[in-house]
């Protein structure tokens, strides 16, 4: 019986598996309530069921479009500017020699990652404020003419990502750094001998040594395409810029928590989350297909 | 192991909803009117103790943190007095709504809600399902004080009853109050540089007057930093400067015919919106508006800034001591007929401040315990803390008291902070004029007399306390939760300029498309159902 001859290996596994079990597939029958029209004393099972009623509401809610359009550009926007931001760090702090000063920029980079969402937001507001923000006296004083970056709808999503480049992007390298660490050093001695540059060193051997790292990271994060995080959102919203600030998630949190239509809010949760795990496997396929690298 | 924690993290929204789960409510019986207890012979009619066995309860509410309330002078006192003993759950005011939820579905409930905001569809739902008692037996058997109030005002009876004819939760009643959000005040001694001896009467001469402020420096440091008038988002300006163009609320309101209007398809709120549009357009109106928070917005106050703001009273956005030299803003006169209007407070707060949960096991002695503080002994020890501490009679026949010196020397409302849960939240109870005498300050007689001259004179209640039933209340949540949205965008809009008033066709239309003519229908509905049960 493997079981028994394994049974250290077991135990090892066991809290884990006891822990997704218990928090996040023995909860899972409470999707239920999306199709159901819950109400707490009747209980998951008493509620009545209404189909897909909860699904047709959102479909034809004056804000589907709007939402859908914002999870989806937000969501984009942050992997075409976040994704390669910690790579280029990655490489390029690789290449910084001097101990004490590397390691001064990677403390300052990844410091911000520690800050807590709603600090975070303070501060962008505080910093963008058209009258006493430091970022837009700063740009006052290089001559441009500042926009108001908190109630400009344009605005909104260069400011959403670059804050969380700005708070992600040292932390983010970590994980490239470790896989560059394990890099042959005998490669880039022999490309030395070779007379190979550092630039001809950098593309030949660092960037084809991350790329399964890469990768992996690049499914990991399609999987939450549609996953945008709320609380940011949310403390930077503000009636101005909801036409572009307006995602899912936080739709969700409205309608489910602060209006308590936990039905609704849950349908529509439920729908985030099977458009997230879809992509998942289509993007993992297309991986497995063009590359050796696939999750599964 | 990725590969599980993937799946099951993109899910995790959906399953934020998960702790409701692991409980399964029994379904009990709607009520009928409440049974007698086991323990209703052993309480008394009058008089402490209620109970001569010490009995304990458990109690939930809402915390804000200046004090623990098991620490509490007053409720201590009541449990020496009453025999009651009594147990505390408290959660964080900020979060008290979404937890107060989950406590209702989690099926262990407290034996008493106390200041516990509970909404009337949540007393509508959780009355119908039978997890709150019904209330008026045993307010007639056991609650002297709140039965003589609810006799001599049979109104607050009629607002408080859900449509299936029962009580479940008790208001805060307050006879006396005017206010049914801040006022409006005109910062004093802008208005002393400027040499204004009369306020302004119409839109036009309040544009004129900001417009003065913001080109004279009237705060004398040389710089052309005055902000004429600052809001937060307009939340904090809107219901008072509605009420120049005769908009009683911001979303419905009846009325003085009884007929219920959707505020944001009327003419007056274009006229409202026209008006701050040019404001804006001036930049009188504070371009940040929409984008700064409660702190800055104070900031700017306490740096003599601003002209014109919105604050219980004036020292709290201007800083420094009490002062009666910031009148208050009377409406502006705009030629609408029946206009300028005034909204007024319905004196009794609209959510349920106390409800008995059908797990107490004494609903009896319970509603003695409470309708105490529906008597004037018992508001004075809720509202001032117990005699001798912060204040002491000086003439106990008349009622008259007199303050005493802070105990620890600090802030006296902080002080009253930690005898009683009475601050910053509301709780069940009634504000009678005596529970006052003698402990008035100039601020408050003030504050009287430019209620008197300025809002009561065009003052009404919105919309009166009126229940909905659970299924018109899911469609009202249903609607007005896209509706909000789309108004309160397109409100930014218009006052910014983003969106030319000319779009304000298509703007009404949207919001019909939207079901606005439905949130009219359901609330008139109800209206008529509530003026009806008042003429019975």
């Amino acid at each position: 019986m493997a079981i028994v001859r394994n049974w250290e290996l077991y135990l090892f596994i066991a809290p884990a598996f006891l822990y997704f079990l218990i928090f996040c597939y023995f909860p899972m029958y409470g999707i239920q309530i999306a199709f159901k029209n819950f109400n707490p004393s009747e209980g998951f099972a008493g509620s009545p069921w209404v189909g897909f009623d909860h699904f047709t509401r959102f479909f034809h809610s004056y804000y589907f479009w709007d939402l859908i359009w914002n999870t989806l550009s937000i969501s984009l926007y942050e992997l075409a500017v976040g994704f390669p931001v910690p790579i280029i760090l990655a490489l390029a702090f690789n290449e910084v020699r001097t101990g004490f000063f590397k390691k001064m920029v990677q403390t300052v980079t990844y410091a911000p990652h520690f800050i807590s969402v709603v600090v975070m937001a303070g501060m962008i507001i505080t910093f963008l404020s058209p009258t006493t923000g430091i970022i837009t006296h700063m740009l006052e004083w290089i001559g441009l003419n500042p926009p108001d970056f908190l109630t400009d709808p344009r605005w909104f999503k260069t400011m959403y990502v670059l804050s969380g480049v700005w708070q992600g992007a040292g932390w983010g390298t970590i994980i490239y750094l470790a896989a560059l660490s394990g890099v042959d050093p005998g490669l880039h001695e022999a490309a030395i001998i070779d007379g190979a540059s550092r630039f001809q060193r950098m593309r030949h051997i660092n960037i084809p040594a991350i790329v399964p790292t890469m990768t992996i990271l690049l499914i990991l994060n399609m999987g939450s395409l549609l996953g945008v995080g709320f609380e940011k959102i949310l403390l930077l919203q503000n009636p101005l810029n909801m036409e572009a600030s307006n995602v899912i998630s936080t739709f969700v949190y409205q309608s489910g928590l602060v209006d308590a239509q936990y039905s609704f809010s849950t349908a529509v949760g439920l729908f985030n989350s099977v458009i997230n795990a879809t992509l998942l496997v289509v993007v993992n396929q297309i991986v497995r297909r063009t590359s050796e690298n696939s999750l599964w | 192991m990725r590969k599980l924690k993937l799946i099951t993290h993109t899910l995790a929204l959906t399953t934020a909803f998960v702790p409701l789960a692991a409980c399964t409510p029994d379904k009990s019986a709607k009520p009928e009117g409440a049974k007698a207890s086991d323990t209703a012979a052993s309480v008394r009619k009058e008089g402490f103790p209620i109970v001569d066995k010490p009995i304990t309860l458990s109690v939930l509410g809402p915390d804000v943190g200046s004090a623990k309330w098991n620490s509490m002078k007053v409720f201590q006192e009541m449990e020496k007095q009453s025999n009651v003993k009594l147990t505390f759950q408290t959660i964080p005011v900020d979060s008290f709504e979404t937890k107060k939820n989950l406590i209702f579905a989690s099926g262990t409930l407290p034996d008493i809600f106390y200041a516990a905001a509970l909404t009337p569809a949540e007393q509508v739902t959780y009355g119908s399902q039978g997890t709150l008692v019904p209330l008026e037996k045993l307010i007639d058997g056991y609650a002297p004080n709140l039965k003589k109030l609810l006799d001599e005002h049979p109104e607050i009876r009629q607002s408080i009853t859900t449509p299936d004819g029962h009580i479940y939760a008790l208001p805060y009643i307050d006879l006396e109050a005017v206010w049914y959000k801040s006022p409006l005040y005109y910062n004093g001694s802008f208005l002393k540089k400027l040499g204004v001896d009369k306020l302004p009467e119409t839109p036009d001469e309040l544009y004129d007057y900001l417009k003065k402020v913001k080109t004279s420096d009237p705060n004398g440091n040389g710089k052309a930093d005055e902000i004429p008038l600052t809001s937060t988002k307009l939340k904090d300006i809107r219901v008072q400067m509605l009420g120049y163009w005769g908009i009683y609320d911001e979303v419905y309101y009846a009325d003085k015919d009884g007929k219920v209007h959707y505020t944001p398809q009327e003419e007056g709120y274009k006229g409202y919106l026209t008006f701050l549009n040019k404001l804006w357009k001036d930049d009188l109106l504070d371009h940040e508006t929409f984008s700064q928070t409660d702190e800055q917005k104070k900031a700017k106050g306490k740096n003599h800034q601003v002209a014109l703001f919105n604050d219980w009273l004036p020292h709290f956005m201007l800083g420094g001591e009490p002062s009666t030299d910031n009148p208050v803003m009377a409406p502006l006169k705009t030629g609408v007929p029946g206009a300028p209007v005034a909204a007024k407070s319905s004196g009794i707060s609209k959510n349920g401040t106390f409800a008995i949960s059908k797990t107490n096991p004494a609903p009896e002695a319970t509603m003695r315990w409470i309708d105490y503080q529906y008597g004037y002994d018992g508001a004075v020890l809720f509202n001032k803390g117990p005699e001798n501490v912060l204040w002491k009679y000086t003439d106990k026949e008349n009622k008259v008291k007199e303050w005493l010196p802070v105990p620890d020397g600090g802030d006296r409302e902080n002080y009253r902070g930690k005898l009683t849960p009475n601050y910053g939240i509301t709780v069940p109870g009634v504000s009678l004029p005596d529970v006052n005498k003698g402990l008035r300050s100039p601020i408050d007689e003030w504050v009287d007399k430019e209620n008197k001259e300025k809002i009561l004179p065009y003052a009404k209640v919105p919309y009166p306390n009126v229940f909905l039933t659970s299924a018109e209340q899911s469609e009202v949540n249903s609607i007005l939760s896209d509706l909000n949205t789309y108004v309160e965008q397109m409100e930014a809009k218009f006052v910014t300029g983003q969106e030319p008033l000319s779009g304000w066709d298509k703007f009404t239309a949207q919001l019909k498309k939207m079901g606005s003519d439905k949130i009219v229908k359901i609330y008139q509905d109800a209206y008529d159902r509530w003026a009806q049960s008042g003429k019975k």
